[in-house]
């Protein structure tokens, strides 16, 4: 196969590069599992675009073992397609405890615990005014306005229209209130995103991030862990399977507004859950749900009528306590590593053993029936 | 009339292998038996549709292809189910090739599955080394109601004939379950005997193919399962040496009846009912009524 890069090292893992245009590559995971001769191909994130990794490398002796690292962004029941592939997984770990109960619930017998994602929070802690500034200026934020900070991809299945109508609403609301909004995603992608801003009266009090540099650059975690420091509150109304910024946010003492639903209610301690409007089902069968810009904007209200309560305290310690990548998260893989190694072998999954002594003596009892 | 909802990997209407074959005379006889059954067929891929509508009865029957999920639903529904066991799956993951070790007993797939299988209202093994080998994995199944239903075979497929036998021996797929290695062993010690192999050719690891074979064995490859009869009846004996514990092993049986004389070990299932050492009249009476044993069992818990 071609491969369409370089091999590259970070911290001195190989990286390979992928080996075809198809955005999941698993015709390139197979691949490098057998010419690697890799034990395990762990896929993380969405499991309804795989098909090739599930149908060969589930449950197949002398290959590599499948384990999904699974984001769960849909609420019961799981589509039986999706549910078939993840019987295949040696293992599913979710993402959060959540999706664990709801895959056990449904029959699974190969999920393990849930591991969260982490943060460095020496990085991702609170921060004195003086410190984020200059990140508040870059972002357009004032310090006598109430800021909102969208950290989103602009994807279908973030619900841009919905945050846009919530935000003119509660400006609508708050007349004598300063708004400021900054919008740190690509202007153009699912949704022209400066067109809907300019058509809800917008415009002026919106900023966007750098396109140029969210295509070329690198926004490091101490100036985002600033950005979401400076703003007054964020929005993440999309079903999440876990939901960077819910955490990133209150790591910093800044509220989140997220759904009630998928991975959010069990990661919210500062800030409001909006329940559901109602719900799609997608065309590979999952039901996902929809926020409302009536109820959004009523927590945008709840967020400023807080501010100065204290509130956020519950959140940075939270996270704090059991966010961190090094004292929380990694003991954790290692662990789960460990029960996949164990359990792999356990299961004889690397092909059929040799019989017992007592059946090979049997076999070699040879008789004749006339 | 109770409705019947007959799970299998394949549809057991134009599938011949083993364990289609039996199913298809099981459930065949199920519909001939006129208003007591609605049977229907459910084949992997079709999930758990359906099952809502199952009422009365389950019948797990080779069924591997089917999630997790679908046996949760199973459960749920409520309904009387059936387990019958093919070979060793889902207690073993290699089926046939079931290694009877010590690890056996603590297997995950045994601590996934025990609870499927104690719940349900029927466990159906294919002979009493099937069940024994199932039980020394699984000793707390051993007070589950059970039956004993041997494979089902059209036994008028299988006539005597009158025809010449070479004194050839046949074997079936001589893959390493079905005791590749012991027949190569066998074939060694005996190279006046000719020994003609169809179906599968697997020596194991390690080993080449058909050009491995030793000068007395032939390899005809895959004949269809029509035309086995006409094998049966030209070969003197029918060879089954298998290194781990068969369910029942129909070609031996379906062998046996047409004639051949058997050369085979105690792993064959078949042998450890008493009744297969009775003569070839009294193992076609077992095997032509194994549908009734199957049904009789059915009706005893319905």
């Amino acid at each position: 196969m071609w491969q369409r890069g370089r091999v590259e090292h970070f911290e001195g893992i190989p990286v390979l590069p992928g080996l075809t245009e198809e955005p999941y590559d698993e015709d390139g995971a197979i691949y490098y599992s057998e010419e690697g001769g890799f034990d395990l191909v762990l896929t993380v994130g969405d499991v309804w675009p795989l098909h090739q990794i599930p149908r060969e490398l589930g449950n197949s002796p002398w290959r590599a073992k499948w384990v999904q690292y699974l984001a769960m962004d849909w609420t019961d029941p799981t589509p039986p397609a999706a549910a078939f592939n993840l019987g295949r997984a040696a293992y599913v770990i979710p993402y959060t405890s959540d999706g664990q109960r709801r895959l056990q619930e449904q029959g699974l017998t190969n999920v393990l615990p849930y591991i969260w994602h982490g943060l460095d929070t020496k990085v991702w802690r609170p921060y004195r005014q003086d410190e984020t500034d200059a990140a508040a200026r870059s972002a357009g934020f004032q310090p006598d306005a109430f800021n909102v900070l969208i950290a989103q991809a602009n994807q279908e299945r973030k619900h841009w229209p919905e945050m846009l109508i919530a935000l003119a609403l509660f400006r609508e609301r708050n007349p004598h209130l300063a708004l400021r909004i900054f919008c740190h995603t690509f202007a153009h992608g699912d949704y022209d995103l400066k067109s809907m801003v300019e058509a809800h009266g917008l415009g002026s009090i919106v900023k966007w991030a750098s396109q140029e540099y969210l295509s070329t650059g690198y926004f490091d975690d101490t100036s985002m862990a600033k950005l979401f420091a400076a703003a007054d509150c964020v929005l993440d109304v999309a079903a999440e399977g876990f939901g960077f910024s819910i955490i990133q946010s209150q790591s910093v003492g800044t509220p989140v507004i997220a759904l009630n639903a998928c991975a959010a209610p069990e990661l919210v301690r500062t800030g409001v859950l909006i329940e559901p409007r109602s719900y799609v089902i997608r065309s590979d069968l999952m039901r996902v749900p929809l926020p409302d810009s009536g109820l959004l904007a009523d927590a945008l209200d709840e967020v400023l009528i807080r501010q100065g309560s204290g509130w956020e305290q519950e959140g940075v310690e939270f996270i704090r306590e059991n966010f961190d990548w090094d004292r929380h998260i990694v003991p954790q893989w290692l662990e789960r590593l460990d029960v996949i190694e164990r359990g792999i072998e356990a299961r004889c999954a690397w092909g059929p053993l040799t019989p017992s002594e007592q059946l090979l003596q049997r076999a070699k009892q040879v008789r004749y029936l006339p | 009339m109770k409705k019947v909802f007959w799970m299998q990997d394949f549809d057991i209407m134009s599938v011949s292998s083993g364990a289609e074959l039996t199913d298809r005379e099981i459930f065949m006889a199920g519909i001939a038996r006129g208003n007591a059954y609605d049977m229907i067929l459910a084949v992997a891929g079709g999930g758990s549709a359906g099952l809502a509508d199952a009422d009365d009865l389950i019948v797990v029957s080779n069924s591997t292809k089917f999630s997790m999920v679908a046996f949760d639903h199973i459960l749920h529904t409520g309904c009387r189910f059936v387990f019958f066991f093919h070979d060793f799956w889902p207690l073993c993951t290699y089926r046939l090739y079931y290694p009877m070790l010590e690890r056996c007993k603590h297997c995950p797939n045994k601590s996934a599955w025990l609870p499927v299988w104690r719940a349900s209202d029927l466990l159906v093994w294919m002979s009493p080394l099937h069940r024994e080998a199932w039980l020394w994995a699984c000793p707390e199944l051993e007070d589950h109601p059970y039956a004993l239903v041997p494979s089902a075979i059209r036994v008028q497929d299988f006539p005597l004939g009158d025809s010449e036998r070479k004194d050839t021996a046949l074997v079936v797929n001589m893959v390493p379950f079905k005791g590749s290695a012991n027949v190569l062993e066998y074939a060694s010690e005996h190279p006046d005997i000719a020994i003609t192999v169809v179906g599968g050719l697997d020596l194991g690891p390690g080993k080449g193919q058909s050009n491995a074979l030793p000068a007395n064995i032939t390899h005809l490859g895959s004949v269809p399962h029509f035309a086995m009869p006409e094998l049966y009846r030209g070969c003197k004996w029918f060879l089954s040496l298998p290194g781990t514990p068969q369910p029942f092993e129909r070609v031996v049986t379906e062998a046996y009846l047409s004639g051949c004389e058997l050369i085979v070990n105690e792993n064959v299932g078949a042998l450890s009912y008493d009744w297969f050492h009775a003569g070839r009249d009294v193992v076609a009476e077992h095997v032509k009524g194994a549908p009734d044993v199957f049904w009789g069992a059915v009706e005893g818990i319905l």
